[in-house]
C-alpha cells in the first residue's frame, strides 16, 4: 500500500513537471501577445510585459475582416468534418471488418497515395477542379472530405476496428443483424475515442490550413481566417506583437474545442467478459 | 468485381441449403464491403490516382508548367543520380531525420498518453495542456525555441551546464542540427499522444488487475497487458510517423534555412525547390516518385515484420 | 439517450446541407458581384495580385482605388497573396488563369521570362513610355534581350545606426558622403569602441568576454556580404555575367574580413547569436546592435521608432574597401502573356505606366518602405522635397541616401544573371561555413563552392 502512494506520488510528479514545460510556449505567447515588438526580443527575456497592450487585439480586428473570414472558415469547417467522419468511420470498418474481393489492394493503393509527396500531384489536382470550373469556390476544400477524408484517418479507423474482438459481430450475426446494423449500433459506439481524434485533427487541420484556401480562391472575400490573419505579415519587416496576437485568437477557439471534447474520452470499453 | 450484378434477393431455389445460406452471407458480406468502403475506393479513383499518373507521366517529360514540354524517357532519372549536387546528402539527411524522429516522438508520444490518461483531479485541464504545444502556431514557437537553442545564453545550455556537460551549438552546428531538429518534433508530439490515448481507452482494466494480483509490477502490466493490446495503434503510429517524417521539412525549415551547410536541406525541399522556384515540373515529378519508391519499401517492410508483433484484439 | 441521438443526426444534416448551400451560393454571388464591381459593363477588367504587410495592402488599395476612379472604362482588381506566392502563380500558370498584372519573385523570373509566360517589356522601356527608370532596376538577363519589368521600388544599402551610442562612446557618426567613407580599417576600429560586453570591456581588453556582449559594434553583414565584395572590386559573377569571379584574390579577401568581423574583432553577432538579435528598430533601441547594415525599407520601421520611441536615428553610407559601392533591391512588376492582356494592351498599359509612377505610391514612399524608380526624383529637388519632406527621413538622407543611389550603385545580380538561383544553391550552404568559422574563406571558396559550380555548370563560366 505505502509502495502505491510513493508510485502515485511520482507520477504526480511527473504530470505537474510535464504540464509545466508544455505550458511555457502558450505562455511565451500569450505574453508576447500582450507585449510590443521592442519588448519580445528584450535582451535578456522578459517574464512579462511593462504594460499589457491590449490594444494589440483591438488592432488586428481593425485590420482584418475577421467576421467575414470566421464565416467563410466555417463554411468549409462544417461539411468537412461531417464528411471526413461519417467517411472515415464506414470505410475504417469495411476494410477492418468486412471480406471482399481487392479488399487488400484498394487499403495498400489508399496507403501508398500518401507517400508521394503533394508538391507534384498539386498542379494535376489544381487542373481537375479547373477543369470543373471549381476555382474560387469552396467546393475543392470541401468534397474530397466526402470520400474518406484520407488515408491517414482511414488507416486510423481501420486500425481501432480491427482490435474490437470480432464476437461482437458474430453474435450479432446470427442474431440475424445486417452488416449495416451491426456497424451503426454495435460498433461505432466503441471507436468513440478515434473518432474524437479524427474530428480534432480535421478542425485543427481545417482551422490552421492556409495553403489551400491560398490556392484555390482568387477572392479575399472568400479568404479564410489562417489566409486572412496572413495579411498581417508584412514583406520586410514583420509586426511580430501583432502575429502574436493573430496567433493567439487563432489558439483558442482550438484550446477550448480540445478541453471540452477531450472529456469524450470515455475509459475502459468494457470488453474484457469477452476478450478474457 | 460489378456488385450489381450479384442477386442480393433470397434465391432458395438451387443448391442445398448449407451451400446457399453460405453464398448469401458471403455476397452481403462483399456488398456491404464495397458499400462501406466505397467513399474511399471513389476518393482514390478520382481524386488520387489521376494526380498521380499525372505526375509519373511528368516525371519522363521536361514540362516546366508554362511553355512546351516533351518526353524525355529516363533522362531526369539518369540527371538525379549522376548529376544532382544534392541528391545523396538530401537522402542521407532525410533518413536520419525520418528514422531518429519517428522513433523518439513514438517513445514521447506514448509517454505524454500515459500521462494523460493517469486519473487526477483536474485530469481534463492536465489533458489540455500536453496538448498545448501543438495548438500554438508555429509562427510564435519557433522564436521561442530559437531562444532555447541559443548556445551562448539559451536555456538548454544552461541545463547542461548545470549538471556539468559540454554546451552544444544545437541547430547553428552540422553534427548537432539534426537531433535538434528531432528535440523539436518530440516536443510536438501531442497528436501522435492523442492517438495513443484513445487506443489506451482499450486496455482491458481486468487484465491489468489480474497481473496486479499476481504481484507484477508497473512494467509487467506495460509490457505484458498496455504494450499487446495497443499495438495496433503502435503500428499505424509508425507507419504515419515514418511517411510523415519522410516527408517533413516546413518546421525544420523555418528555424534553419535548410543549413547549416546544406545539413538539414530534407528532400522535399529539394523537391519544393525544383518544383516552385525552377519551374521544372518534371524533374521534380522524378524526384518525387523516387522517394515514394523508397518510404513505400520501408513501409511494406514493416507491413511484413507487423504480423509478428501486431495483435488484433478482433483477430485476423 | 436515442431521441437527443436522432436529433443531433438530424441537426447534423441540416447544418451540412446548410454549410453546403452556402458554400454554393456563396461561391455564385461572390462571382457576380465580380463583375459587378466595375460598375461599368464595358469597362476591362484586369487582375493585379500582390504581397506585402497592412501598410502595403493599404496603400496599394487606395492606389487601385485611385486608378479605378480616373480610369472608368478599367476596372482593376487587387488581390493579397500573402505566404505562398509563386506556388500560387505556377498552378495558376498551369491552367492558364494567371492574373494580369502583378508582383513576382524576382529569383524565379528567369524561367517565366524565358518561356514566355512573362511579357518582355522592351519596347515600352525603349521608347521611354514607362518613364525614365534607374538602369540599374531593370530585370534583364541578356544584353539587348527581353525585359521582364523593373523594380517598383528601389532599395539601396546603408549603414542605420542610433547616434546616442556613438555619444556615449565618443566617437564620430559614419560619414554621409560616399567619397568620405570610412576604410575597411577605420570601420573596423569604429565597431570595436561600439562593442561592449556585460562587464563594460572592449574587444581589443583583456578579460572581453566575446561569449557575453552586450553591444555589437555592428549587424548584418553576412546578409549584405555581395556589397562588400563589390567594395573590394570582387563579387559572385562578373559585370556582364559572364564570368564568375567569386575565386578571385579579392572577393576571398572580403569574404575572410567579413569572418573576422566575427570571430577575430568580435564585433558582430554569430550566425548562432543573430537568432537572438531583433528587429533592426528595436536592435537599435535595446542598444544591441550600434550599426545596421540594412536595405532602405528598414527605414519604414526605424521612421516609426524615432517618430514614436525616440530613437536618435542616423544614416551612413558604408565603409570601403577599395572604392565606396552599394547595391540594390527590388521587387518586379510583371505582364502576364494571357489573352486578357494581349487583347487589352493599351489598357494594361496604362495601369501599369499608372503604378510604376512614384507619384502613385507616395504613401509606401514616405512612410520609408519605397524609394521612387525614377532618375528625377534623384536630382529635382522639388521631388526631392515631396518624398523625403517627413518626420521619418532624417536631414542628411540627402547625401548618405539619395547622392549615394545615384552615383555609387553596382547594379545587383539579381537584376542580370539568370543562373542567379542555381549558383545560390550552391554558394549559400558554402557561405555557411565560413560565417559559421569552420573553415576559412580561402578553403570554402576554392574547395567547397568551387569544384561544386564547375560541376553544376561545366565550361560556362570561367
Amino acid at each position: 500500500m505505502k509502495l502505491k502512494t510513493v508510485n502515485r506520488s511520482i507520477s504526480l510528479f511527473v504530470l505537474i513537471v510535464g504540464a509545466i514545460i508544455s505550458l511555457i510556449p502558450f505562455v511565451w505567447l500569450i505574453r508576447s501577445s500582450l507585449m510590443t515588438t521592442t519588448e519580445i526580443f528584450e535582451f535578456p527575456p522578459k517574464l512579462l510585459p511593462e504594460e499589457f497592450q491590449w490594444s494589440n487585439y483591438v488592432e488586428i480586428f481593425s485590420i482584418i475582416d475577421f467576421l467575414l473570414y470566421f464565416k467563410n472558415t466555417l463554411i468549409i469547417l462544417i461539411p468537412v468534418l461531417i464528411g471526413t467522419i461519417l467517411t472515415c468511420c464506414m470505410c475504417g470498418y469495411g476494410f477492418a471488418r468486412l471480406k471482399f474481393p481487392g479488399r487488400d489492394m484498394w487499403f495498400g493503393l489508399i496507403l501508398a497515395t500518401m507517400m508521394l509527396p503533394g508538391a507534384v500531384t498539386l498542379i494535376p489536382t489544381f487542373l481537375m477542379w479547373s477543369e470543373l470550373e471549381a476555382i474560387n469556390t469552396f467546393w475543392p476544400l470541401i468534397i474530397p472530405a466526402f470520400f474518406g477524408g484520407g488515408g491517414f484517418f482511414i488507416f486510423l479507423m481501420r486500425q481501432f476496428f480491427m482490435n474490437i474482438p470480432r464476437e461482437l459481430d458474430e453474435s450479432a450475426l446470427i442474431d440475424g443483424a445486417s452488416h449495416f446494423q451491426i456497424f451503426t449500433k454495435i460498433l461505432l459506439p466503441l471507436v468513440k475515442a478515434p473518432m474524437l481524434v479524427v474530428g480534432f485533427f480535421t478542425f485543427m487541420g481545417v482551422w490552421n490550413d492556409f495553403f489551400g484556401p491560398l490556392i484555390f480562391l482568387n477572392d479575399e472575400a472568400k479568404y479564410t481566417l489562417a489566409l486572412g490573419l496572413l495579411q498581417l505579415k508584412g514583406s520586410y519587416a514583420a509586426d511580430w506583437h501583432l502575429m502574436m496576437a493573430a496567433a493567439a485568437v487563432m489558439t483558442l477557439p482550438a484550446i477550448v474545442i480540445f478541453f471540452i471534447g477531450q472529456r469524450y474520452f470515455i475509459e475502459g470499453i468494457s470488453l474484457t467478459g469477452i476478450k478474457g | 468485381m460489378n456488385i450489381e450484378n450479384i442477386p442480393l434477393g433470397n434465391n432458395r431455389t438451387r443448391g442445398t441449403v448449407k451451400v446457399k445460406g453460405i453464398n448469401n452471407i458471403r455476397r452481403k458480406e462483399i456488398f456491404w464491403g464495397y458499400f462501406f468502403t466505397l467513399p474511399a475506393i471513389l476518393g482514390l479513383l478520382i481524386w488520387t490516382i489521376g494526380p498521380m499518373i499525372a505526375s509519373l507521366y511528368f516525371s519522363f517529360t521536361d514540362y516546366k508548367v508554362v511553355g512546351d514540354f516533351q518526353w524525355i524517357g529516363f533522362q531526369n532519372y539518369t540527371e538525379i543520380f549522376k548529376n544532382d549536387l544534392n541528391f545523396k546528402k538530401s537522402l542521407i539527411v532525410t533518413f536520419y531525420f525520418a528514422i531518429g524522429s519517428t522513433i523518439f516522438t513514438l517513445a514521447a508520444a506514448l509517454f505524454v498518453a500515459i500521462l494523460m490518461n493517469i486519473s487526477v483531479k483536474g485530469q481534463s485541464l492536465f489533458r489540455t495542456m500536453f496538448y498545448l504545444p501543438v495548438i500554438v502556431p508555429a509562427v510564435a514557437s519557433n522564436i521561442l525555441w530559437l531562444w532555447l537553442f541559443n548556445p551562448d545564453f539559451g536555456l538548454l545550455n544552461s541545463i547542461l551546464d548545470f549538471v556539468n556537460l559540454p554546451k552544444l551549438m544545437w541547430i547553428y552546428d552540422e553534427s548537432t542540427v539534426i537531433p535538434s531538429l528531432i528535440l523539436l518534433s518530440m516536443w510536438s508530439c501531442g497528436g501522435t499522444a492523442l492517438i495513443f490515448l484513445a487506443g489506451l481507452q482499450d486496455v482491458p482494466k481486468q487484465l491489468l488487475e489480474a497481473v496486479e494480483i499476481d504481484g507484477g509490477n508497473w512494467w509487467h502490466k506495460f509490457r505484458f497487458v498496455t504494450v499487446p493490446s495497443i499495438s495496433p495503434v503502435i503500428f499505424f503510429n509508425l507507419i504515419m510517423g515514418l511517411i510523415g517524417s519522410f516527408q517533413a521539412f516546413t518546421q525544420a525549415y523555418v528555424m534553419t534555412e535548410g543549413g547549416p551547410n546544406n545539413s538539414t536541406l530534407f528532400y522535399v525541399f529539394l523537391i519544393y525547390r525544383e518544383a516552385f522556384q525552377k519551374n521544372n515540373m518534371g524533374y521534380a515529378s522524378a524526384l518525387s516518385w523516387i522517394l515514394f519508391l523508397v518510404i513505400l519499401i520501408f513501409t511494406l517492410f514493416i507491413f511484413k515484420s507487423s504480423k509478428s508483433w501486431v495483435h488484433y484484439g478482433g483477430g485476423k | 439517450m436515442t431521441k437527443s441521438k436522432s436529433y443531433l443526426a438530424i441537426s447534423l444534416v441540416l447544418i451540412l446541407i446548410a454549410g453546403l448551400l452556402s458554400g454554393c451560393f456563396g461561391g455564385n454571388s461572390a462571382a457576380g458581384t465580380d463583375e459587378e464591381s466595375g460598375g461599368n459593363s464595358d469597362a476591362v477588367q484586369l487582375k493585379f495580385t500582390y504581397w506585402g504587410g497592412p501598410l502595403e495592402k493599404d496603400s496599394i488599395e487606395a492606389l487601385l482605388k485611385a486608378f479605378n476612379d480616373s480610369h472608368p472604362n478599367i476596372q482593376v482588381k487587387g488581390q493579397q497573396v500573402q505566404g505562398s506566392y509563386i506556388e500560387k502563380m505556377t498552378t495558376m500558370a498551369s491552367s492558364k488563369t494567371l492574373p494580369d498584372i502583378g508582383y513576382f519573385p524576382e529569383g524565379s523570373l528567369p524561367p517565366w521570362l524565358e518561356s514566355g509566360a512573362i511579357k518582355d517589356l522592351k519596347p515600352l522601356f525603349d521608347s521611354g513610355e514607362i518613364g525614365n527608370k534607374l538602369k540599374y532596376s531593370i530585370f534583364q538577363y541578356e544584353e539587348n534581350g527581353p525585359i521582364a519589368g523593373s523594380s517598383v521600388a528601389n532599395e539601396v544599402t546603408n549603414i542605420y545606426y542610433n547616434k546616442d551610442l556613438f555619444d556615449e562612446a565618443g566617437v564620430e557618426y559614419p560619414p554621409t558622403k560616399a567619397e568620405e567613407a570610412w576604410t575597411w580599417d577605420e570601420f573596423v576600429e569604429v565597431a570595436k569602441k561600439l562593442t561592449v560586453d556585460r562587464n563594460g570591456k572592449h574587444p581589443d581588453e583583456d578579460g572581453f568576454d566575446s561569449k557575453n556582449i552586450k553591444t555589437y559594434g555592428v549587424n548584418n553583414f553576412t546578409y549584405h556580404y555581395e556589397t562588400i565584395l563589390f567594395s573590394n572590386d570582387g563579387g559572385v559573377v562578373s559585370e556582364d555575367g559572364k564570368d564568375i569571379i567569386l575565386d578571385e584574390p579579392e572577393t576571398i579577401e572580403a569574404l575572410q574580413k567579413m569572418q573576422d568581423l566575427m570571430y577575430v574583432h568580435h564585433v558582430m553577432p554569430t550566425p548562432a547569436n543573430l537568432s537572438t538579435i531583433p528587429n533592426v528598430d528595436t536592435a537599435l533601441l535595446t542598444k544591441r546592435v550600434a550599426m545596421n547594415i540594412d536595405g532602405h525599407w528598414a527605414l519604414q520601421e526605424l521612421g516609426k521608432a524615432k517618430k514614436e520611441k525616440n530613437l536618435k536615428l542616423g544614416i551612413g553610407v558604408l565603409p570601403k574597401m577599395k572604392k565606396a559601392v552599394t547595391t540594390s533591391y527590388g521587387t518586379p512588376i510583371v505582364v502576364f502573356n494571357n489573352d486578357n492582356t494581349k487583347e487589352n494592351w493599351d489598357e494594361t498599359k496604362e495601369f501599369l505606366k499608372f503604378i510604376m509612377n512614384p507619384k502613385n505610391s507616395l504613401p509606401l514612399i514616405n512612410g520609408g518602405l519605397w524609394m521612387p524608380n525614377e532618375e528625377s526624383w534623384y536630382t529635382d529637388p522639388d521631388l526631392i522635397k515631396e518624398w523625403t519632406d517627413t518626420e521619418i527621413h532624417p536631414k542628411e538622407f540627402k547625401e548618405a541616401v539619395i547622392d549615394w543611389a545615384m552615383t555609387n550603385v553596382r547594379q545587383n545580380p539579381n537584376y542580370y544573371w539568370g543562373d542567379r538561383s542555381e549558383a545560390s544553391q550552391i554558394i549559400s550552404p558554402g557561405l555557411d561555413q565560413i560565417w559559421t568559422n569552420k573553415k576559412s574563406a580561402e578553403e570554402v571558396v576554392n574547395d567547397v563552392i568551387m569544384p561544386k559550380l564547375k560541376q553544376k555548370f561545366g565550361d560556362k563560366y570561367q
